[in-house]
């Protein structure tokens, strides 16, 4: 009781700063924690948007993990583009970035835009449709029936053992978005007096300064790429789509959220019961990723 | 027909020797089109966009009298010029004349100005801009009667909308006594609208399976229940009412019908001597190699993920069925099936029929003169490629002998509908409405409307049989069509069907890329495909 009064008292101590926060607090409640919470709820129960929904226990749970094939494929697909995409593109914004900051100030504002142009523009990546076209007139097809190095055109975005590979490609072509610009941000926030220290304390080459010093100092900016990356590398789903179409051929692109849509409210199967389901599993994936990343960069610079 | 349209850019085509007379054709072409461009040029004083299709087509022929090499690199260029010119064309002999107003005046009259300056011009862009914001997807009705109110949605375009007000306020509502609230939605929102009850009564412009699959879970009314309905069935052909039924329940009328047939050019076909069109399957494969050896193909529609029209419409042509046992079970596995689904994938693994093409414009350059395509392709090709006019026709699509010699033609139909909705308060004025929607004389009037607004592009399909009869086609064109949809086979709206048409795209996916026998791959999946039906069918109660 005692720990209930003092809450209160903090409470009514700090109720400017609580008024202050409401307004987003309410709209983040209504819209982002209510929805989950109501997904859990619909996780057990059959649901097709119609009718009222009916409580039927683990069964989703227990038919999602035992009984659908397609899941295991997507849970598979999903982890590839994750683990390729994931490090490969949060090591190459932090690359990146790391050399623009080299760069003398109007230069680097020039790439700045430049890389982060693909994240910023939306539907671009749809360009990439006309170069992997299945079609003789498709760019990559013409270019290699021209060097004759094939003989007739590859359906690029049809054919399982290239499907997945394009969906890699294309994605870190979009990846280097926000994590990118952050890691720009946050070595320049690097106070340049540390580098003079640790030349007096014995640093002896440029890599040991960026362990030591650079990546200590901005380790708010690493947590924050880690988590963008993480999040944009499971929840590949609309690319997948608008690249290999819906069902991509045998499953190829199938991600867990493409997964999802076959089943959610758009879909005719209408079953939005066991996509919240799948939600609610890729939700937990995603926060234990979320925790081995916080694990691996608190140990950055010991 | 020489180079074909690609031609080899190092070959040594002799093209001097081998067409007659090509320099003083080329040169000949080059100053009449120098005399026309000079005469534009003239009328309309000054040089202006009306003369650059002719400026690139000079340049590109001036490349060519120089140097014969020009010609096989500059062919696709060529060919684009000529659609451009074609274009051009059509666009000068269709420029309206605009009228804002007249004026009659006396001699000492100062007429008042018409152009506007620079304030002007700004205020007129900030009221367009704000105007902008204004919510038009509501048609207001300009009159009410006393009545019952329904509310229509419509999927379609804002000037389709826009006739439909029309019709609806000359006739419909003073007639019947209801007001119509019409609006114009993207239907994609019509199940979370119904679902927080701010849905409409009417929707048209619905697809094919979305009546079946909410009807059966109750969202949308059984129009069978109505007492007229046997009689208002008999306006469209049995294929447009059947993807709409199941389990004898009809969810929807059919508005637009729309099924393959054969495309074919003419003139590229005599050239290559090919002189019959090929009316069966076998007589495709039979012309394919003559197609081939000049670089053209045979074009039959491919689209990922879901039942190939075609497939079906050759298992219709084997007397075949998709569904067996009451729609519980797919029968793929029955032998007319297993030979459609042969002779299917023959074409794509055998005789190297394209997987993808744009076929509009492959078809308008001539390398793909021959193909199937739904018939609405037609008002396309009579706007899009002027060019070619008269030189394109079409016929029934191949089919498949028999034992005594007939061929069966069968094709494969598809429609777009209207439904009610099952909370509707107004069932009755709601079957009112979509009735006198899809009567003839309405359809009619709906038809011709949209064409003389948006031209013969947007020739409207009508599902109602008799509007379709009286609607502008040339009259060699409407018996064939005619004669096709009395082949037209619909595809049926069962629960579960979204698995059938992506898992028999897989198995023909699997032939393709891994080279495994049709038989076993088209038995793999319907097993598969099986499962989920009988899934799907438990979770709706209906085993």
């Amino acid at each position: 009781m005692k720990k209930k009064g003092q809450t209160l008292k903090a409470i009514k101590k700090n109720r400017v700063f609580y008024g202050m926060m409401a307004p987003y607090l309410l709209i983040f409640c209504t819209f982002t924690v209510l929805p989950i919470i109501i997904s859990l709820f619909l996780s057990f129960t059959y649901f097709d948007i119609i009718n009222p929904p009916k409580f039927i226990g683990l069964s989703n749970y227990i038919k999602l993990l035992l009984h659908d094939e397609v899941f295991l494929i997507a849970v598979r697909n999903t982890f590839i583009l994750a683990v390729i995409v994931g490090p490969v593109s949060y090591i190459a914004a932090f690359l990146f970035a790391w050399l623009i900051n080299e760069l003398p100030p109007k230069i680097r504002w020039v790439l700045t835009v430049i890389f982060y142009a693909p994240s910023i523009s939306g539907s671009a990546f749809l360009l990439w449709q006309l170069i992997f076209h299945g079609d003789m007139y498709g760019y990559l097809n013409a270019f290699l029936l021209n060097l004759k190095i094939i003989d007739n055109p590859v359906l690029w975005l049809k054919t399982p053992e290239n499907a997945l590979w394009v969906l890699i490609i294309v994605q870190l072509w979009l990846s280097l978005g926000i994590s990118f610009l952050s890691f720009v941000a946050g070595l320049q926030t690097v106070d340049k007096d540390l580098y003079e220290a640790a030349a007096v304390d014995g640093i002896r080459n440029r890599w040991q300064e960026l362990w030591y010093v650079t990546l200590p100092q901005m380790r708010a900016q690493l947590m924050f790429g880690a988590l963008m990356q993480i999040t944009s590398s499971f929840s590949i789903g609309s690319l997948s789509i608008s690249l290999l179409g819906f069902p991509s051929v045998e499953y190829s692109g199938h991600t867990i959220i493409t997964h999802l849509m076959d089943f959610g409210a758009g879909s005719q199967r209408m079953e939005l019961g066991y996509a919240s389901a799948i939600a609610t599993i890729l939700f937990f994936i995603m926060m234990i990723a979320n925790i081995a990343a916080q694990k691996i960069i608190r140990r950055v610079g010991t | 027909m020489r180079t074909g349209l690609n031609p080899d850019p190092m070959q040594d085509y002799m093209l001097h020797q081998n067409i007659e007379l090509l320099e003083e054709r080329l040169i000949d072409t080059k100053e009449r089109l120098e005399a026309l461009r000079e005469e534009i040029i003239g009328i309309s004083k000054g040089r202006s966009e009306l003369i650059s299709p002719f400026d690139r087509m000079i340049f590109r022929l001036e490349k060519f009298i120089k140097d014969e090499k020009n010609i096989q690199k500059g062919l696709t260029d060529l060919e684009q010029n000529i659609s451009s010119l074609a274009s051009w064309v059509m666009n000068v002999s269709e420029q309206p004349l605009i009228i804002d107003s007249i004026t009659i005046m006396g001699s000492a009259y100062q007429p008042n100005r018409v152009t506007t300056n620079f304030f002007e011009k700004i205020w007129h862009e900030i009221i367009s801009f704000f105007g902008s914001f204004r919510d038009i997807g509501d048609f207001g009705s300009s009159k009410e009667v006393d009545g019952p109110t329904i509310e229509v949605w419509v999927g379609t375009g804002r000037d389709q909308t826009t006739i439909l007000r029309q019709l609806i306020d000359e006739s419909f509502v003073t007639q019947n006594n209801i007001n119509v609230k019409l609006k114009m939605v993207n239907l994609g929102v019509l199940l979370s609208a119904t679902l927080s009850g701010n849905g409409p009564d009417v929707a048209i412009g619905v697809d094919q399976k979305t009546p079946v699959n909410w009807g059966i879970r109750g969202a949308i009314k059984d129009l069978s229940e109505f007492e007229d309905f046997a009689e208002v069935k008999t306006w469209f052909s049995k294929s447009a009412v059947e993807p709409l039924t199941f389990d004898g329940k009809t969810y929807a009328l059919p508005s637009t019908e729309d099924f393959l047939i054969m495309f074919y050019r003419k003139d590229i076909l005599t050239e290559i001597g090919i002189n019959k069109i090929p009316e069966t399957w076998d007589e495709v494969v039979d012309i394919s190699p003559i197609l081939q050896k000049r670089y053209l193909d045979f074009y039959i529609p491919v689209v990922q993920g879901t039942l190939n029209e075609t497939l079906y419409a050759m298992i219709k042509q084997n007397g075949g069925d998709l569904y067996k046992n009451d729609y519980k079970e797919i029968a793929m596995l029955e032998p007319e099936n297993i030979d459609a689904f042969l002779t299917y994938t023959r074409f794509f693994s055998n005789y190297g029929f394209v997987l993808e093409a744009n076929f509009l414009n492959r078809f308008r350059s001539g390398e793909m003169p021959i193909g199937l395509s739904y018939f609405t392709l037609y008002n396309s090709l009579a706007v899009f490629a002027p060019e070619i006019q008269g030189q394109w026709s079409y016929a029934l699509i191949p089919g498949t002998k028999d034992e005594n010699g007939n061929i069966d033609h069968s094709t494969t139909s598809a429609v777009s509908s209207s439904v009610i909705m099952n909370h509707t308060k107004e069932a009755d004025a709601s079957w009112k409405f979509l009735k006198w929607f899809h009567s003839e004389t309405v359809q009619l009037a709906y038809a011709r409307g949209i064409e003389s607004i948006l031209g013969a592009a947007a020739r409207y399909p009508t599902a109602n049989l008799e509007a379709f009869s009286k609607l502008a086609w040339p009259a060699t064109d409407y018996l064939i069509l005619n004669e096709q949809r009395s082949y037209a086979k619909a595809i049926p709206s069962v629960p579960g069907d979204y698995i059938v048409g992506r898992h028999i795209d897989n198995a023909f996916r699997l032939v393709l890329n891994e080279n495994i026998l049709p038989q076993d791959s088209i038995y793999q999946y319907t097993l598969v495909i099986n499962e989920e039906i009988s899934r799907k069918r438990k979770e709706l109660g209906l085993d």
